[in-house]
């Protein structure tokens, strides 16, 4: 249980965890995106995205297309490197254990 | 099998193919391919148009590449992401695309020279063409999942070895090839994009 129990529990939540998997494969993606993949609300998105700004996992770039408002995100450096110790922990769980 | 995770980050990647621009984008360059080898299959022996067609054939390829990328990204920022959202993937290093355009140059190169210089190759043209096109696309539908491009690949070699087994080689046997493969690539995309923009909300103007 000691592998699993100092998991980081901002990337362990299944919506930010989405999130994270999402702007992992991507340079960058707007707010609309991730919306319509996780399905979430605009305010549950807004609050996760919040979250795993504070962490400093993420950054949000607020810019314009046009006259449209527009939320880009994308991961930082210890945004990767936090999904990635996830999954490998997840995994190195697994693997051991069952 | 695939976890929640792994199938998340899968969608990331089909999402490029899922309004079927991919396609269309390729059925016009195919088209151009197609209209540039009946061009050089009916032009004189000799005519002044006709050289200057097979010497530019490696400009075409890659001019045409540019062009092609720059009409999807120009599609996709007018029809995809007001709808569904905008993605930018991550790109591939200076060094892999400088590989992939001295390569694309190289199998151009190669390619015209043969044309040029073994009148007996062309024969095969047309089945060489639809099995190297075919592995690609067959590639792709592996890489983003999408199970037309399976499809689409399978029909590059059917119609490929087809049109050189039935007596079709040469540069009209290119371009029978192209312009069947286009039209294939237009219904493929045609139909994704009406499916895409059938299953998806037209853009609205409010804020995030």
């Amino acid at each position: 249980m000691a592998g699993i129990a100092d998991i980081d529990r901002i990337v362990h939540e299944p919506a930010r965890l989405m999130i994270l998997a999402i702007l992992y494969t991507v340079e960058s993606a707007d707010f609309l995106y991730l919306q319509n993949e996780t399905s979430l609300t605009k305010g549950n998105l807004s609050s996760h995205l919040s979250k795993l700004e504070e962490a400093g996992y993420i950054e949000v770039v607020k810019t314009y297309r046009g006259k449209i408002p527009l939320t880009i995100c994308r991961l930082t450096e210890n945004g990767r490197n936090a999904f990635a110790n996830y999954r490998k922990q997840l995994k190195q769980f697994v693997d051991e254990n069952l | 099998m695939k976890d929640p995770i792994d199938r998340a980050m899968q969608r990331v990647q089909q999402y490029w193919y899922r309004d079927g621009l991919f396609e269309i984008g390729a059925a016009v360059i195919f088209a151009v391919l197609g209209l540039y080898f009946y061009l050089t299959a009916t032009l004189p022996e000799g005519s002044g148009l006709k050289s200057l067609l097979e010497s530019s054939f490696v400009l075409l390829i890659v001019g045409g590449s540019f062009l092609g990328g720059w009409m999807l990204r120009f599609l996709k920022q007018r029809i995809t992401y007001p709808r569904t959202g905008y993605v930018s993937y991550r790109k591939r290093t200076g060094k892999y695309q400088w590989i992939m355009i001295i390569l694309t140059m190289i199998v151009s190169g190669i390619t015209a020279a043969m044309l040029i210089n073994t009148p007996g190759s062309l024969d095969m043209m047309p089945a060489a063409t639809g099995v190297i096109l075919g592995i690609i696309l067959i590639f792709f539908s592996f890489r983003g999942g999408a199970i037309r491009f399976l499809t689409l690949g399978l029909l590059s070699i059917l119609v490929g070895l087809g049109l050189s087994m039935a007596g079709f080689g040469n540069y009209l046997g290119l371009a029978y090839y192209y312009f069947i493969i286009c039209i294939f690539l237009l219904l493929s995309g045609g139909i994704a994009l009406f499916n895409y923009l059938r299953t998806t909300e037209p853009p609205s103007a409010e804020t995030d």
